[in-house]
């Protein structure tokens, strides 16, 4: 990936922390003024190295180039870059407004990008990218008039690499029966039956668009454990959400999305280690109102 | 993938239409039983008229009723559309790996079946409950019912051919007619949810109105361009030309309907 193509992004405003390995990253981010020279000294060696493909033949899950989406005269997505390696669980973070869901639907395939390149292990957004990727929505798809049971026999009669068994052994986890209709169900049931249904496919990336936002303190334990459990090494997660202290210790990365624009990319090690700062402390810092 | 899609979708709608269809059944065995009692009073010299009034009264609601259910019925396959596209549903429906193509063809077979068997439920119940009594009462009626619709279709009546096969192309037009009107009503649904995100309803109400309008004008023209050809012999040669256009311009109507569709959910639709 070369990040020359694409001319108006300024790469050099990017701050990077600790050891991550999203390939080239590109963004502006007025927000680094605030981060000490150290850091932006360790970011700017960092880049230089980050501008190949992940190392170790490790492969590229998800490639993003100048990605674009404006709404209007709104720039809901402004050209942003970076890849995601197999086995990595990322968060995607940053303030309302600031571009999180607009990105996970292009990758989805729900919205269309204005430009820019998204590819699932080197798929364009198509029929084979969705069969590849598992999206989680904030708000309920499953249609309300079909059973629990239906809605299993759904995923499964439309996603290859849909396991029933572990959907129904989490269900049962859950104590909620196939005989329930999702209409019946509270909001946080709801949630957690989705959750269910997409962590139950064996896919490459999952997309958690706010996963555990509706759901009391115990259940996001057993959510975050849930996503732990099921996904596989060669498989990778984006996790979008506000509350991140819940998610902070599943994180393998970070991206911090500010207007559009990459602000931030890091790993709670490497934040830790520079700052000693958590995820959620150093959030608030960056996007103090 | 579109067999799995037409049977999830089939069995969606059938949640709503299959409750209507036994209450339309029910409605029309009642009405058929108030029709066939009615017989009797009126041939009984002391029949109560009060009675003779009421059953009437509760057969005309039944009527109503299996005509509103009907609609209620092909209402619903179309809302399957919108609900599973345009609304929450949308973010699942979107994101299985289907082609456009086979998703939107999938959806439209489902809401066709559904509207046609509406439509043929409820002509069924109307039957049952306006000819039933009337043949249960008096059995010889069945043959001169047979005659009525032979008639209908142009039998023992003194016409040419000409006429015959216009008439017969008319009724065919009429199938082409309800397909296109079914397409109009699914592409006014689409392009008020995609267009006018805000107001849906009104959206949808106001494209089909405008696509409905041009159809007709485009049909109208084309009846007002064969009087032209005809002149004053404007008639059994007309009346079959204007069959022929009519079939053609509502097949037309329904490939651009299909591939404009087509082309908003492949390339214009987005979900936000």
């Amino acid at each position: 990936m070369n990040n020359t193509e694409f001319s108006d992004v300024n790469e050099e405003k990017i701050t990077k922390i600790g050891d991550i390995d999203l390939g080239n990253v590109d963004a502006d981010a007025s927000s680094a003024a605030s981060v000490t020279e150290a850091i932006v000294s360790e970011v700017e060696s960092e880049q230089a190295s980050a501008q190949n493909e992940p190392a170790g033949g490790v492969m590229s899950v998800l490639e993003v180039k100048n990605l674009r989406k404006a709404y209007g005269e709104l720039r809901a997505l402004d050209g942003i870059s970076f890849t995601i390696p197999e086995g990595k669980i990322i968060g995607l973070l940053g303030p309302n407004g600031s571009g999180k869901t607009t990105f996970i639907k292009i990758v989805a395939g729900l919205l269309t990008s204005d430009f820019g390149s998204v590819s699932v292990c080197g798929h364009g957004i198509g029929v084979e990218s969705k069969s590849l990727v598992a999206y989680l929505p904030e708000r309920n798809s499953i249609p309300e008039h079909l059973t629990v049971g239906e809605a299993i026999d759904f995923y499964a009669d439309f996603f290859a690499d849909f396991d029933r068994e572990r959907a129904e052994e989490m269900l049962s986890a859950l104590r909620v029966e196939k005989r329930y209709k999702i209409k019946t169900l509270s909001k946080g049931t709801k949630e957690k039956v989705q959750l269910v249904m997409v962590m139950s496919r064996r896919a490459k990336l999952y997309l958690l668009d706010e996963p555990i936002s509706g759901v009391d303190p115990a259940a996001r334990d057993y959510i975050i454990d849930t996503i732990i459990k099921n996904f596989a090494p060669t498989s990778s997660v984006i996790i979008s959400t506000h509350l991140i202290s819940d998610i902070e210790k599943v994180m393998d990365g970070f991206i911090f999305l500010k207007y559009g624009k990459i602000a931030c990319i890091g790993t709670p090690e490497g934040l830790s280690k520079s700052l000693g700062k958590t995820v959620d402390e150093y959030f608030r810092e960056v996007f103090r109102c | 993938m579109l067999k799995k899609l037409i049977k999830h979708d089939m069995r969606s709608i059938s949640k709503s239409a299959v409750p209507m269809f036994i209450v339309s059944g029910i409605v029309s065995i009642v009405c058929c039983a108030m029709l066939y009692f009615t017989y009797g009073f009126s041939e009984d010299v002391n029949s109560v008229f009060t009675a003779v009034i009421v059953t009437s009264g509760f057969y005309l609601l039944g009527m109503v009723a299996i005509m509103v259910l009907g609609v209620v019925t092909a209402f619903i396959s179309i809302s399957r559309y919108y609900k599973s596209l345009f609304t929450d549903e949308g973010y699942l429906t979107m994101v299985l790996p289907v082609k456009t193509v086979t998703l939107f063809s999938a959806k439209l077979l489902s809401t066709f079946i559904w509207i046609a068997f509406a439509m043929l439920v409820t002509g069924a119940c109307a039957i049952v409950a306006l000819y039933l009594p009337t043949v249960l009462y008096n059995p010889d009626l069945i043959g001169e019912a047979v005659v009525d619709i032979k008639w209908m279709l142009g039998f023992g009546q003194p016409i040419s051919g000409i006429a015959r096969a216009a008439l017969i192309l008319k009724l065919i037009g009429n199938v082409f007619s309800f397909i296109s009107t079914v397409f109009i009503i699914i592409t006014a649904v689409t392009l008020g949810s995609v267009i006018l995100r805000k107001q849906r309803v009104i959206g949808c109400i106001l494209f089909y109105f405008v696509i409905n309008l041009l159809a007709e004008g485009v049909i109208g023209l084309a009846a007002v361009l064969s009087g032209a050809i005809y002149g004053e012999n404007y008639a059994e040669a007309a009346d079959l030309t204007v069959a022929v256009f009519s079939i053609i311009l509502h097949i037309l109507i329904s490939c651009a309907m299909y591939f404009i569709n087509l082309h908003i959910l492949d390339k214009k639709f987005n979900i936000e």
